[in-house]
């Protein structure tokens, strides 16, 4: 459930703006708003989504609120991605190979036109 | 150039390009080992969609094609209210004549890349749902059923 959710957050490009920026240190919100033409609740909204999504943390600190990038889970949609990619590949050539095979009767090898 | 990681991936398929490309940009032949459906326009700025297990839609757009030899894509995932831009990350297909086959070659980048190298502990049940729809052993809409 959380990788549906953070699969969906990063579909977004300012939500990976925002990780980008939050990945090296931690920010507020206003800070973060700071950097973007889009309006503060906007921002927010998107903050929502990326804590839901497991992609960021959120920490007090006197009156402020922290957020930072959830580096490991970053890590683990690459990973995740990463293996997505190489079974796909590998069920790719298996397909192919497939048909290849299908279409050239034992008989009369490697005779198409 | 910017800071941002990559995957790449590369397979040996005992097949001619044209065959090879064809799994990769025909609707039907793209379901044979990826997604339940797909839709896809394989020219610039057409659409390319793969409906991959009903809870996972990966969807772009086209930017380049070559026949028999380059595909780009844009790569996102389809979430509710957030249709993926074209500035998602971007895969890069290449093809390779190499005889008696083809060298596929993939390049997936755009992505964010965590400066920490992650624990690897408590996290490797989530990769199930994505891997297991993937590798379409049972293409129902409950992956998780097992």
């Amino acid at each position: 459930m959380v990788m549906d959710a953070a699969l969906k957050a990063m579909a977004d490009p300012t939500r990976r703006a925002i990780l980008s920026l939050i990945l090296a240190r931690e920010r507020t919100a206003g800070e973060i708003a700071s950097h973007f033409d889009v309006s503060r609740p906007a921002i927010s909204q998107h903050l929502r989504v990326l804590l839901e999504a497991g992609l960021a943390d959120v920490r007090p600190e006197g009156t402020r609120r922290l957020y930072r990038a959830n580096a490991a889970a970053i890590a683990v949609l690459r990973r995740e991605l990463d293996a997505f990619w190489r079974t796909s590949l590998d069920r790719l050539k298996a397909a192919v190979e497939a048909e290849v095979r299908s279409s050239r009767p034992d008989d009369n090898e490697g005779e198409d036109a | 150039m910017n800071a941002t990681g990559q995957l790449e991936h590369e397979v040996y398929i005992e097949a001619p390009q044209p065959t090879v490309f064809a799994f990769l940009t025909d609707p039907e032949k793209m379901v044979k080992w990826m997604g339940i459906t797909s839709e896809l326009d394989p020219r610039e700025g057409g659409i390319y969609r793969v409906n991959i297990d009903n809870r996972h839609i990966a969807r772009g757009t086209y930017q380049e094609v070559r026949p028999n030899d380059l595909i780009v894509f844009s790569f996102g995932w389809e979430g509710e209210g957030d249709p993926v831009p074209a500035g998602a990350s971007r895969v890069t297909i290449t093809l390779d004549e190499e005889p008696p086959g083809t060298k596929v070659r993939l390049v997936h980048d755009g992505l964010p890349e965590p400066a920490v190298e992650p624990h690897r502990e408590g996290w490797t049940h989530y990769c199930a749902r994505l891997c297991v729809a993937a590798a379409g052993g049972d293409p129902g809409p409950d992956p998780k059923r097992m």
